[in-house]
């Protein structure tokens, strides 16, 4: 071989690993860290609440209707139930449906989109026209009527939740496999003998994932709202279940005389949706190539 | 009807390709009979203006043409004696990679950015090769040793932290790592600064010389395939308009066309006020003229380019012209133009 060596052993160039690169813009955003340490903080809660809480979260006492005390820190219902110990459930039941319903909409809407993108024609036509027919109804309309089918209870309205955030996801991903598949890397890989499957899974998905997380962190927060929107109306999580919306529900008549049974489930919901938006538009800026120095 | 090379021994034999697109506005005949040999080990250039069908010829051999709006409608691709035109996406697939490797123009992009080099080396191995993580990291190495790559670490490194002629060395890597008997190289050096192309150009021809691959180089650029080719084919709007072994070619061009792409070459030592260029536009692919296609923008055009297609026609012992101009007045005149010689 007459080839000449690019011999460049000497100067190594040092480079950060891309997760490193990743946590440096992460800690420097200030409404990312901020999101992610309320997300954080409630999934603590969430996860050591009983050992937080002196009560039982469906236990009823006598003191009814008691103003937030040294006792009770915010309170009781008007079944003499502990509000504090509620809401801290309450996290529990709120993080698990918007995980759950998130992670579905995710898979389900991401595989449709990455199937209409890549293959396009008829599969495309059918796809994209079922999303039509999702986004022409009120998200929150469309799950009122699925649950009104499939019953009322926490399950299906993550079910109902799940469903109707898929064509979110699905065209988020159609738009990035239409734009991904046209690039060079995707044609080498051909060139190269790899299989559909594999250039759609290796190379395309995880080049259209930073806009799925994005979506994902921002849809999580409404996910919260809509399975408390739920609650509320009756169609969500039953009573016991310490469900932010039901106990919003719950507290309607006594609105005037003990407002506290209203305030804590709705600044817990007002702090978790909060929190995983501040995260959302955090990441955005962080992804957003425009954004970096 | 072909010099060169004996039948038995071409690794790649297009011939009377049509290729078309079928889009709303028309049918574009993309490639319209072109006739193109690459012996084994041998090196041959396709020479033509952007546009002129020759991404599309090489496409059409790797089969990834899209379908539709592409389609093959008549002639024949054979790949080593076998005709591949019909062949399905899944036995292509075979062939791809392994035996026919392709490397792209854009080094920039070619490469995915989220894997490092390593991971890329080892998937291209492992879709043909039946071997463990670990051999085909050796592999990798080996080879990217032989394209000139000795650096520390640059299996763990990412796309970006390379430079255009580095990438292209790995992908020329990867194209070379399986030991293809034809390599499709799209115009591996446009992209790239000249004193990096020298190298690349290099480095194709000892991996010619070593692997015995051929290679198919499509350029626009005639002082690269002067310096590497065997054999040149000129391509203009989809037709082999001029066919010659390299020295013959740049010594006694024949077709106007090719003549113009030389006299259109700048040169350091004559003092030119202005740089020449061959007058006109290639016509457009939904309204090509009906005689000889370069008729339009051609010097000497006659009466009988106007109405009639010329054919390929060996003006001397290896070197054949798509011209009216060197055929003999019979030709002519057995064509239903009027032969007037201007």
């Amino acid at each position: 071989m007459q080839t000449q060596t690019v011999d460049i052993r000497n100067k190594v160039v040092e480079e950060d690993k891309p997760w490193k690169d990743f946590m440096r813009s992460f800690l420097r955003h200030r409404s990312a860290v901020i999101g992610s340490v309320i997300i954080l903080f409630l999934i603590l809660i969430a996860i050591i609440a009983p050992v937080l809480t002196p009560f039982e979260y469906s236990a009823k006492s006598n003191d009814l209707m008691q103003s937030p005390s040294a006792n009770h820190w915010f309170g009781t219902d008007e079944m003499g139930r502990d509000i504090f110990t509620r809401v801290i459930y309450g996290a529990r039941i709120s993080l698990w449906v918007g995980f759950f319903a998130v992670i579905g909409s995710i898979v389900l809407g991401s595989l449709l989109g990455l199937i209409a993108g890549f293959f396009g024609g008829w599969r495309d036509a059918v796809i994209s026209r079922i999303f039509d027919i999702l986004l022409a109804f009120p998200g929150i309309l469309l799950a009122i009527a699925m649950v009104t089918i499939l019953g009322p209870g926490i399950n299906n309205a993550m079910i109902a939740i799940a469903i109707i955030n898929i064509p979110t996801f699905g065209r988020l991903m159609r738009s990035s496999v239409l734009r991904i598949k046209e690039e060079d890397y995707v044609l080498a890989a051909k060139a190269m003998g790899m299989k559909n499957g594999r250039i759609l899974f290796h190379h395309i998905l995880p080049n259209c994932w930073t806009p799925i997380m994005v979506q994902g962190t921002l849809s999580f927060a409404t996910a919260v709202i809509e399975a408390a929107a739920l609650g509320f109306l009756g169609l969500g999580a039953q009573p016991p279940e310490p469900e932010w919306g039901t106990m919003l529900a719950d507290s309607r008549p006594f609105i005037q005389t003990a407002p506290w049974t209203m305030i804590f489930p709705g600044l817990a919901i007002v702090l978790t949706v909060l929190g995983f938006n501040l995260l959302g538009d955090g990441l955005r800026d962080i992804f957003d190539p425009r954004m970096k120095q | 009807m072909f010099w060169g090379v004996p039948m038995g021994q071409s690794i790649l034999d297009i011939s009377t390709l049509e290729l078309h697109f079928f889009t709303e506005k028309g049918v574009i005949k993309a490639i319209d009979g072109v006739d193109l040999k690459v012996g084994e080990g041998e090196i041959v250039g396709l020479v033509g203006e952007s546009g002129c069908g020759k991404s599309v010829t090489s496409l059409a051999v790797m089969g990834l043409i899209p379908t539709p709006p592409g389609k093959i409608v008549g002639g024949s691709i054979r790949f080593s004696g076998q005709e591949i035109t019909h062949w399905t996406n899944k036995q292509m697939r075979k062939i791809r990679g392994k035996d026919i490797s392709m490397i792209f123009q854009e080094p920039m992009t070619s490469l995915n950015p989220l894997f490092t080099i390593g991971d890329q080396l080892v998937e291209a191995i492992r879709v043909h090769k039946k071997c463990s993580k670990k051999e085909a990291q050796s592999l990798s190495l080996a080879i990217l040793e032989k394209v000139g790559i000795k650096r520390v670490g640059i299996l763990k490194q990412y796309p970006h932290q390379l430079s255009g002629g580095m990438r292209q060395r790995v992908m020329i890597a990867m194209a070379m790592v399986l030991e293809p008997r034809l390599l499709i190289a799209d115009e591996p050096t446009t992209a790239l600064d000249v004193t990096i192309q020298a190298q690349i150009l290099d480095l194709m021809r000892s991996l010619n010389r070593e692997f015995g691959t051929s290679i198919l180089l499509i350029t626009h650029d005639l002082g690269v395939v002067a310096e590497m080719c065997d054999r040149i084919v000129v391509m203009y709007a989809g037709q082999v308009v001029e066919e010659a072994d390299g020295r013959k070619l740049f010594k006694n061009p024949s077709h106007p066309y090719t003549q113009g792409l030389l006299k259109s070459i700048p040169k350091l030592d004559e003092n030119q006020k202005r740089l020449y260029s061959i007058p006109g536009q290639v016509p457009h692919p939904l309204n090509m003229p009906q005689g000889c296609r370069f008729a339009p923008r051609c010097e000497y055009v006659m009466e009988t380019c106007w109405n009639k297609k010329p054919d390929l026609y060996e003006i001397e012992q290896e070197h054949l012209s798509r011209c009216w101009l060197h055929q003999g007045k019979e030709a002519i005149e057995n064509g239903k133009g009027d032969a007037d010689t201007t």
